[in-house]
């Protein structure tokens, strides 16, 4: 069932030629190649209809939508026709009325009235109703499919039901797991009476193929498919809410049915420019942890970090906070405290923490934990192309011809856009993968690799210098668009370097593990598009050579003019739903909003008159700055929002050192992580259903964020923030988020269009939206490159430190999985855990073998940072000599093993090569034991 | 471990033959190479039925989900794909049933000429009902056939893919009881 304030069109929109045509006499303009169904809703003639849906390309089955159309025989389906210009259609008479009544009357048969729960807001039922059907002809007491078969009711997905029984076999829920989702995890089995929807080879949906996006049960026009929180409260919504999903970096519009003050369901806003009505497990069904149980609401605070929490009122909690961070800076000085601002929290929120460390604390000790994935994508993009963003939207995929994944695992880190990427290729457009490890998208129902370059952890430069290579030597560089818009200089200098035969495929070949061939193959396809995409995520970025990486990728596009339109492009795909927000918001120390540096004074003389108070113009403490600070004993307070540093930062057991050393630690969370195992204070946060803001996806689109419910804890997170500041004596007075935007839009050139009233008129916003483009820029460097001429980076390739030997001879790289989301501190506490309950060691059965392992072994990985224990499996997604975890749940301890290496411009940490050695042992580790017979009941980690 | 196979319009398909489709013999592989190359490039999904057909009668008369499974990643299809075929005709049985399939025609001309009588003395002679198989495994006595388009042959059953037509319950004992 759609959003229960949705007017379904009954077909898809199409773009074409205006046509103009006639319906029971009202005539409506509409593009050619609409449907009559979709011309005669958008004339408010709604047309009955069971098998059609505005997501779905229409089908033509249940035979409700028949029309009269002067000049034709009989009764045509309206959904299957097509408008002709001065086409004249008639939708109601009374020989329609019969044939539709006699056909709902063949359905209620077979679903008699009554039979959904009231809350599932059945179309078929209400359509009966409509007509004045009460009860069928043909079958009273008993449906002839009840005596065919019996009726299975399968609950075993944690979040729908799917009941036979109610089913009225119109296949939208096919059609939406093969078109929207494309998954293919649905049929229609059997024949006749006993059609009916199996999952898979009639399993239940939870052992099959199925995904859990939900898509097929918001196409079920019955409650044959539908949500069991739907199905609990049966009765429909009081209100909804739109709003924007709070996990990952495509940013979902989705809309928030509520009742008695509790989400009954989310359902994906058709109209959302991102998501284009579609939704992902996470999203749409695991919102679950906002209201769970382990929810901190009230401010805590103690002495030391050995005492025990005392729950205190929020006017206790805040001037203690303020108190101590006014003591530490009067004994250590101005610059001995810092904030961190979240990518989980809005755009407001992270603009006032970043504005409460300038201007309340006095110094630039501002970081986030973008640092820790996407820092290397702003200094990267901005060096080169002269922008820190992706430069496309992501319906420019549907004008691709070749798609370049690099490092990303769309289909479980970012899967509805994965689904509008598996669209695009089963359209025909051409993939090239370059991943160590055998990704979903690589061999999936009518999507498979055109070439698949698996290359060894830590060798991404020397693959994409040999792509480019290939380009230059072989003639396919775009010459007069680099003539066009590029440095020359810069050019030259690039060209000369790429050309040099030891950047060849065949001279990179067994550093990188590719063969020559496949490098060839692949760099011919991605120069000749005409039109080629990249995606990247955090394989590119988490190398020592990040930073390099983004750049190789940025002078391969620029040399085949792959920039600048539609269906081209380099697109980081974002891994959290508002780290490109909190990145443009300022909370880098050397940066304010905007990505301007702190010593322009220009800039900051703006901040300067805005703000009142004088700033500083030296960058202030990076996060690994802040850690050997704080060793030093130089760095003793920070304000934490939003962020679990001592689980999701590298080397774990040398932060949670540098955390001991602090005095004052102020966390701003939901839940109890492992960073507050060492902070002071406590202040209880919000979850993105408790606040109004706004947040920027991968696209740079600005959404908003709307209240649904109340505050858990009383405060939004901006208040909590805007209390501190006041407490330490710098005013701040906001009574609404959209006057923090206000001010974000009179600081930032690249905000100044931006507004809550633009935001509701538009449902969303690309920036840079100012004067030069009000309604905001969809693709970026259409005309030129921001920063004037695209510069090329020599990219030499420079190995890592981290390097395999005979003690550690396996690299170890991390990544997500679909159902579970970062740290976990979400997802664990929803019902997703049915599908991921543990990390495991995926390991390649060669080594396996080598080493006396089996599926399911406990294994212990050592590297030379630290060392864990994982669940053994054995697969060959992973190459020999690989190994593969993911990191969700904090007895995995897999930034035990990680080390400190990092990205050599910004330090974001290497995280997607160790070097380890990984034995067969008998259990895990005692900590690990005591925590996994401590779970769920001990307070874990942090959303981000 | 893959290889081509020509298409009937002079391009290539390359069939995947790894864990689940390594369950097809070589023969049922042979034939399904062979049904592929009789479709244009990029309709293999043609060759389902094909395919099933010789799955079916290389596993004695019925399919397994991992076979269809097989099936599905040989013809690089999703695997409802092909169990929605199998799942659809009445050639196809997925669930395990006797080797051999008769089917007794009990539409309207066999039914006139007594194709009712003949399920009954199946029924009694084999010791089973409509839709079960003998304990031996030898025979499947099918639920129930449609027309099969023999009318003038009346009553008539199929064996396999065999048609025996004017029957009496002597020739169908023997048809019967020369079945292995």
């Amino acid at each position: 069932m759609h959003a229960h304030d949705h007017h379904d069109l009954g077909t898809p929109a199409v773009k074409g030629e205006p046509v103009t045509l006639e319906i029971d006499g009202v005539s409506i303009t509409v593009p050619a190649g609409t449907s009559v169904i979709r011309a005669a809703a958008l004339a408010h003639r709604d047309i009955p209809r069971l098998c059609a849906t505005d997501t779905l390309k229409s089908f033509g089955s249940c035979r409700l939508c028949l029309v009269h159309i002067e000049g034709r025989k009989g009764t045509p389906a309206s959904c299957t026709t097509e408008v002709v210009p001065g086409m004249k259609v008639h939708t109601q008479s009374e020989q329609l009325e019969r044939l539709r009544r006699n056909v709902l009357e063949l359905y209620v048969s077979e679903h008699p009235m009554g039979s959904c729960p009231a809350s599932a807001g059945c179309e078929l039922e209400s359509l009966a109703a409509q007509h004045g059907i009460r009860e069928s002809r043909y079958a009273v007491g008993t449906t002839a499919r009840a005596a065919h078969m019996p009726a299975a009711v399968d609950a075993s997905n944690p979040y729908f039901v799917a009941d036979d029984s109610l089913c009225i076999v119109c296949s939208r829920c096919v059609r939406a797991c093969e078109d929207q989702q494309g998954t293919f995890a649905l049929t229609i089995e059997g024949r006749g009476l006993e059609s009916r929807v199996a999952a898979s080879q009639r399993q239940p949906f939870f052992e099959s193929e199925c995904v859990s996006c939900g898509a097929c049960v918001e196409a079920c026009p019955t409650g044959a498919l539908l949500e069991k929180s739907v199905i609990a409260v049966d009765q429909l919504p009081e209100r909804s809410v739109r709003t924007t999903c709070a996990y990952c970096g495509v940013g979902c519009s989705l809309i928030a049915e509520v009742s008695a003050d509790a989400v009954t369901r989310m359902v994906p806003d058709r109209a959302g420019r991102a998501n284009q009505g579609h939704a992902c497990v996470k999203g749409r069904f695991a919102y679950g942890y906002a209201t769970h149980g382990d929810r901190v609401t009230r401010p805590l605070i103690r002495e030391r970090i050995t005492d025990e929490w005392r729950e205190v009122s929020w006017d206790e909690a805040i001037s203690h906070a303020a108190a101590e961070f006014k003591r530490i800076q009067a004994k250590y000085g101005r610059d001995s405290i810092g904030g961190i601002t979240s990518s989980r929290c809005t755009n407001e929120e992270t603009f006032l923490v970043q504005k409460l460390v300038r201007a309340a604390f006095g110094n630039n000790n501002v970081d986030t934990c973008a640092r820790v994935c996407h820092s290397p994508t702003g200094y990267g993009l901005k060096h080169t192309l002269g922008e820190s963003a992706g430069t496309q939207e992501f319906v420019s995929v549907q004008q691709a011809d070749v798609i370049m994944v690099i490092g990303a695992s769309p289909t479980e880190a970012h899967p509805v856009f994965a689904s509008q990427m598996k669209r695009r290729l089963r359209a025909g457009a051409k993939l090239i993968v370059v991943d160590p490890r055998a990704i979903a998208l690589v061999k999936s129902p009518h999507v498979a690799a055109d070439y698949h370059l698996r290359l060894l952890p830590g060798t991404n430069v020397a693959v994409i210098n040999a792509l480019a290579h290939v380009v230059v030597t072989e003639g396919l560089t775009r010459d007069d668009y680099i003539a066009d818009r590029c440095e020359r200089e810069s050019y030259e200098k690039w060209r000369a370097f790429i050309s040099d035969p030891k950047n060849s495929p065949e001279a990179v070949e067994t550093v990188t593990g590719v063969p020559a061939a496949l490098v060839r193959g692949a760099a011919r396809l991605y120069a000749r598009g005409p039109n080629s995409a990249i995606y990247y995520g955090l394989g590119v970025t988490e190398h020592s050579q990040g930073t390099t990486m983004v750049m190789g990728i940025a002078n391969l596009a620029m040399a085949t003019g792959n920039l600048g339109r539609e269906g081209v492009g380099v697109s980081p795909l974002r891994g959290q739903n508002n780290v490109q927000g909190s990145c443009d918001m300022g909370s880098f120390p050397h940066e304010f909003s905007g990505y301007r540096h702190v010593s322009d004074d220009a800039t900051r003389g703006l901040f300067e008159s805005m703000w009142k108070v004088q700033l500083g113009s030296e960058p202030g403490l990076r996060i690994p700055n802040m850690f050997e600070a704080a060793l030093d004993g130089s760095f003793k307070g920070l304000y934490i929002q939003g962020e679990d540093f001592a689980q999701s930062d590298p080397n774990t057991a040398h932060v949670t050192a540098a955390l001991s050393a602090m005095e004052c630690i102020v966390i701003q969370d939901i839940f109890h992580n492992e960073t507050a195992k060492f902070a002071h204070v406590f202040l209880p946060g919000s979850s993105f259903l408790e606040k109004d803001g706004t947040f920027t996806n991968a696209e740079r689109r600005i959404s908003r964020v709307r209240k649904v419910i109340e505050p858990l804890a009383g405060f939004a997170d901006w208040q909590v923030t805007m209390r501190l500041s006041n407490a330490l004596g710098y005013a701040m007075d906001y009574s609404h988020p959209s006057q923090i935007m206000d001010e974000i839009a009179a600081l930032t050139p690249t905000f100044t269009g931006v507004s809550y009233e633009k935001l509701d008129r538009l449902g969303s916003i690309q920036w840079p939206c100012n004067d030069a483009a009000p309604q905001g820029t969809p693709t970026m460097h259409v005309d030129q490159f921001v920063r004037g001429k695209g510069k090329f980076h020599v990219t030499a390739y420079v190995p890592t430190r981290e390097r395999t030997s005979a003690k550690y001879p396996l690299l170890l790289t991390t990544g997500r999985v679909l159902t579970q989301y970062n740290v976990g501190a979400q997802t664990r506490r929803t019902a997703n855990l049915a599908w991921h309950s543990e990390d495991r060691l995926e390991l390649h059965p060669h080594d396996a073998e080598a080493r006396g392992i089996e599926h399911g072994d406990w294994v212990g990985v050592t590297s030379r940072a630290g060392d864990t224990v994982l669940r053994v499996e054995i697969t060959d997604r992973v190459a020999p000599g690989v190994v593969y975890t993911t990191f969700h749940f904090p007895e995995s301890g897999a930034n035990l093993i990680t080390t400190e290496n990092s990205d050599w411009a910004t330090n974001c940490p290497e995280y997607k090569v160790t070097a380890v050695q990984v034995v067969k042992v008998a259990q895990p580790r005692a900590w690990q034991r005591r925590r996994q017979e401590a779970a769920p009941a001990e307070p874990a980690v942090s959303p981000n | 471990m893959t290889h081509v196979v020509k298409t009937a319009d002079g391009g290539t398909f390359e069939p995947v033959l790894g864990e689940k489709a390594k369950l097809l013999n070589e023969h049922t592989r042979h034939e399904i190479d062979e049904w592929i190359g009789r479709f244009p490039t990029g309709r293999h999904r043609s060759a389902v039925l094909s395919a099933l057909r010789f799955t079916q009668e290389q596993n004695d008369g019925f399919l397994t989900p991992e076979l269809m499974d097989g099936v599905a990643e040989y013809l690089r299809l999703p695997s409802i794909q092909v169990y929605e075929v199998a799942s659809f005709y009445s050639m196809f049985e997925t669930h395990p049933c006797g080797r051999h399939h008769v089917s007794i025609c009990t539409n309207i001309s066999c039914m006139l000429n007594g194709a009712e009588d003949l399920v009954s003395h199946c029924e009694k002679k084999l010791g089973i009902k409509l839709g079960e198989s003998t304990p031996d495994g030898r025979i499947f006595l099918k639920k129930e056939e449609e027309c099969l388009a023999a009318c003038t042959g009346a009553p008539m059953m199929m064996v396999d893919h065999v048609f025996h037509e004017y029957l009496t319950p002597e020739k169908v004992d023997k048809v019967l009881d020369e079945l292995k």
